[in-house]
């Protein structure tokens, strides 16, 4: 394991796992890949900051509709670039341990463009936008897609979704758990 | 915390000085608490508690006003204007235009441990933050990892590390999700788990009775072990049969290699059959193991295992895939909005292509709703037209099905009556023989390849929508495999049971009745015949047309061959292929121990071949599977064929006369006679308990016992959904209601008002509120 364990020390691979969901073999695994994306930087300050572009270099990141919010939510100096503690922020909360009401959270504030706390119909039409690539709906279909998902959703007829009603559908989502990974 | 805690509380935070504390009203917003809590905050599984009413509010009256407020230009004049005091800042989220009612927004200008101002919620902070959080001691670490108290997690958690390492093919699970998505690998996780199955199922047998025939000699005598003490079990026939037993072993090459994939010839007399074991005790160095025993409890001990880990299996999917069956409509498109995308696509070719299913799911969706808006506007006339279709259809398929189930039946009797004729090697060419050995096979893998495109083509003119006819397209390959599976064994059941001039070891003499000398080894060749065959037949479709339709769609540059040519990973009818495969091995493994080291070695292999058609030869599915749906389905479909098969493996255990020629039982008249043997041989104790436990009324009173617990279950779940409807229902309720009076307030200002997470304390909190309000 020599060359990577030695670039944390055991008290940060401890607190790194008292604060994720992953095992150290996994942190040390992340730190890997986050080396990879780019060496020179990482290998001589791992407390580097990457910038976003080079963060969307990840094979699954970039192809994700949704990857400038991603970096957005999880970069903590709110720009996009992210250090090698937001990126393992990332991917615990991607991971497979990290439970349904940690992603539904983080769900929220990735769809939520404008950053109010409340998913409006605004951000409901982004959302669409960018889940169907290339061809975008009509018109009338998307009203009619967005009333729809206010009917099942908005229990309190704001015209938005708070985060309870969010977690509210979500729960009602199977598929939510398996769609909202990423494993490295 | 009690009401009355509360309503001081609210009394004494809210007032004039509320401006200082920095609370504004923007927008009425139910989720918000009043500030984050100064308790720790804790990134663990359960959400941060926060608590609607807090005490500690009282602390933000202490600091001065924030200086980071938001220097927002003025904002337009609203309708809200009116109602607020002239000095607190308003600052509308949204433009005005959308503020459709006259809605408060209670915004908190307290800088809480979030990152930024402006959000309401107490988020999870960063982890950098967190970590320095913990070096101060107020973050509790994440679920999973505190400090584990009691042994049976340690426990659970030292196993869930040594099954890390049966986690096998993992880097090739990764590079089909990537390139295929979510649902695809489903399929590759079942064959996953059902190749480690049969990996334990064959260790477990090759252990517990091939190693120990292979490796003992057998004694010579009868015991009282194995016939018990008043012998009622006539030894002499089983001897001398057993000592005419003769199998034939030609010494020419091509029919020894043909004979190793039709499991006749030398292939008979190896441990692969159930005829190889012997009947009597074997010797080993200090005592005598008990075969006949040892091979019926390891047949037995192999239903019950997987039994339980499909149970096991079947459970922990349910777990994630809580279906309401109400307003399936609406909650598709939450679904597929929120949840449709699948973050685990790496490859660009495949997200395009996601994304293209997703829209066009969409669309379909919408199409279906407008659809069946028309649909309720339907004139009779077109109502009967459809419904005759239906019936046509019906009745069409249920012939269909009739027929196959013929098909097959005569095709095994064929086979066995031409191939038990008394001189066939020397009439026929082997290749010949090899043919019709097959036949049975060939025609279930006919029969499998046209059905299902012939059920697509008439499923369309049903005029249902696409998921209903998805599930009833799935349910007729369903049936297709099972009545097939069904044929077979009826058929074999009529040749063995055929009961007209036998001889006195009870062999026909070819008519009416076969000439099979050893019936269980002959079943157990018909099934091994099944196993090896299919197993032939979808490697060489897999490669061979699938191959075919890559080739044609990369070399045409017309783009419209190029769409229909390419084929797509056909997720039901492969999932159905591993649940027939699966039911032949449990079928077949009293009649064949050895056949699940055949189905090891055929997973292995299919598991590779799969993997290329994945990759390199399919595109993902158009209509994406709901892998939610789909896994517990088809775990369904497996038990639901494990329970079929049930009877007639428990028929042949416990009623069918073994072949007095071969095999563990030849002296028994039913295999479970070693079982009796053995109880009546005894403590006297223990055929006591025995006896009580088998009796009719102790099964009964267990009957009745474990209905009135499902029917108890059942109370409870139905008690536990309409309260969750309830509770759901009285926080909307009460939201409303407390807006309403917020707005006949004239705008004072009141703390949140409704529960961020419904839960019980929360929703008392609530109402006593409401009271508190009210008064």
């Amino acid at each position: 394991m020599g060359g990577s364990q030695s670039v944390f020390t055991e008290q940060e691979l401890t607190d790194y796992q008292e604060l994720t969901y992953f095992t150290k073999k996994e942190i040390l695994h992340v730190f890997k890949r986050f080396q990879q994306l780019n060496p020179d930087a990482v290998t001589k300050d791992k407390n580097a900051k990457l910038g976003k572009d080079e963060i969307l270099e990840l094979p699954e990141l970039k192809v994700n509709p949704f990857r400038d919010r991603i970096c957005q939510v999880f970069s903590s100096s709110k720009d996009g670039n992210m250090t090698f503690e937001d990126f393992l922020d990332m991917m615990s909360v991607f991971s497979d341990n990290a439970p349904k009401n940690v992603k539904v959270e983080y769900a929220f504030r990735i769809y939520d463009f404008d950053e109010d706390d409340m998913i409006s119909s605004k951000d409901l039409k982004e959302v669409v936008d960018k889940l169907t690539g290339e061809q975008q709906l009509p018109e009338e279909d998307m009203q009619q897609l967005i009333d729809n998902i206010f009917e099942e959703a908005d229990l309190d007829d704001d015209d938005s979704l708070s985060f309870a009603e969010f977690e509210h559908v979500i729960s009602k989502a199977p598929d939510f758990v398996n769609s909202f990974r990423i494993r490295l | 915390m009690c009401s009355t805690g509360f309503v001081t509380s609210m009394k004494d935070t809210w007032g004039p000085t509320d401006e200082a504390n920095g609370y504004s009203l923007q927008d009425i917003d139910t989720d918000r608490p009043p500030s984050a809590p100064a308790t720790p905050i804790t990134y663990k599984a359960t959400p941060p508690p926060t608590p609607i009413f807090q005490p500690e509010v009282k602390s933000p009256k202490n600091k001065p006003k924030s200086p980071e407020q938001p220097t927002n230009p003025p904002p337009p004049p609203s309708p809200l204007e009116d109602d607020l005091r002239d000095n607190e800042a308003v600052v509308p989220l949204q433009p005005v235009e959308e503020i459709k009612k006259k809605v408060f927004v209670y915004k908190s200008r307290h800088k809480t441990k979030t990152r930024d101002v402006t959000h309401n919620r107490a988020l999870t902070p960063y982890l950098g933050e967190r970590r320095k959080l913990l070096l101060e001691g107020q973050v509790k670490p994440t679920d999973g990892l505190k400090p584990i108290r009691s042994n049976w997690k340690r426990f659970k958690m030292s196993w869930n590390e040594a099954m890390y390492s049966f986690d096998v093919w993992r880097g090739a699970l990764k590079k089909i999700e990537g390139h295929q998505g979510m649902s695809v690998v489903s399929y590759f996780t079942f064959l996953r788990w059902l190749f480690l199955l049969n990996f334990f199922i064959f260790l477990l047998i090759f252990w517990v009775i091939t190693f120990f025939q292979v490796a003992f000699k057998a004694t010579t005598v009868y015991d009282t072990d194995l016939i018990g003490s008043d012998s009622k079990f006539n030894t002499t026939i089983a001897e001398t049969c057993s000592a005419s037993y003769t199998t034939n072993v030609s010494s020419d090459a091509l029919t020894l290699i043909l004979d190793f994939f039709q499991g006749t010839g030398w292939m008979e007399d190896t441990a692969m059959f159930n005829g190889f074991y012997t009947d009597k005790k074997l010797e080993l160095a200090a005592s005598n193991y008990n075969m006949p025993l040892a091979y019926f409890l390891v047949t037995v001990a192999v239903m019950l295992i997987s039994l339980v880990v499909m149970v096991h299996n079947t459970l922990s999917n349910l777990k994630n895939t809580v279906m309401p069956k109400e307003n399936t409509s609406k909650v598709n498109v939450c679904n597929v909005v929120f949840a449709g995308l699948d973050f685990n696509i790496a490859q660009l070719e495949s997200m395009v292509l996601k994304l293209k299913s997703i829209h066009l799911g969409l669309v379909s969706e919408l199409q279906e709703q407008r659809h069946k808006k028309e649909k309720k506007n339907r004139t009779s006339e077109e109502k009967y037209k459809v419904y005759t279709a239906r019936f046509f259809v019906n009745f069409n398929i249920i012939l269909m099905l009739g027929g196959a189930g013929v098909a097959i039946y005569y095709a095994q009797e064929f086979s066995a009556d031409f191939t038990t004729q008394p001189d066939v090697a020397t009439n026929y060419h082997s290749l010949v023989i090899l043919l019709v050995q097959f036949l049975p096979s060939i025609v279930i893998g006919v029969l499998n390849g046209a059905y299902p495109v012939i059920f697509g083509l008439l499923g369309k003119l049903e005029g249902y929508c696409p998921a209903t006819a998805i599930c009833f397209q799935l349910i007729r390959m369903v049936f297709l495999r099972l009545a097939s599976l069904v044929m077979i064994v009826v058929s074999l059941y009529v040749q063995i049971t055929c009961s007209r001039d036998l001889n006195s070891c009870r062999v026909g003499d070819g008519n009416p009745c076969a000439a099979i000398q050893c019936w269980e080894t002959y079943v157990g060749s018909a099934f091994y015949k099944l196993i090896v065959f299919d197993f032939i037949i979808n490697v060489a479709v897999t490669l061979g047309v699938e191959g075919l339709r890559k080739l044609i769609s990369s070399k045409c540059q017309c783009s419209l061959v190029k769409t229909i040519a390419q084929s797509e990973f056909d997720l039901p009818s492969n999932i159905l292929d591993l649940v027939y495969s699966q039911t032949l091995l449990w079928i077949g493994i009293y009649f064949a121990p050895l056949i699940s080291a055949v189905s090891v070695v055929c997973y292995f292999m299919i598991f590779y071949v799969k993997y290329l058609s994945a990759m390199y030869l399919t595109v993902p599915p158009e209509k994406p599977y709901q892998a939610s749906k789909s896994n517990s389905f088809f775990t369904i479909i497996l038990m639901v064929a494990f329970f079929v098969i049930c009877v007639p493996v428990g028929y042949v255990l416990s009623n069918l006369e073994p072949s007095p020629m071969c095999g563990p039982f030849r002296v028994y008249s039913a295999p479970a006679d070693i079982i009796r043997v053995q109880i009546d041989n005894a403590s006297f104790w223990f055929s006591v308990i025995w006896r009580v436990v088998t009796s009719s009324a102790f099964v009964a009173t267990l009957i009745i016992l474990l209905i009135l617990l499902v029917y108890y279950c059942t109370a409870l779940k139905s008690a536990h959904k309409d309260m969750m409807n309830d509770q759901l229902k009285l926080e909307g309720m009460d939201k409303k209601y407390l807006f309403s009076r917020i707005n006949e307030l004239g705008g004072t200002p009141t703390e949140s008002v409704a529960a961020e997470r419904s839960s019980g304390a929360s929703i008392s909190i609530q109402s006593e509120t409401v009271a508190a309000v009210g008064t």
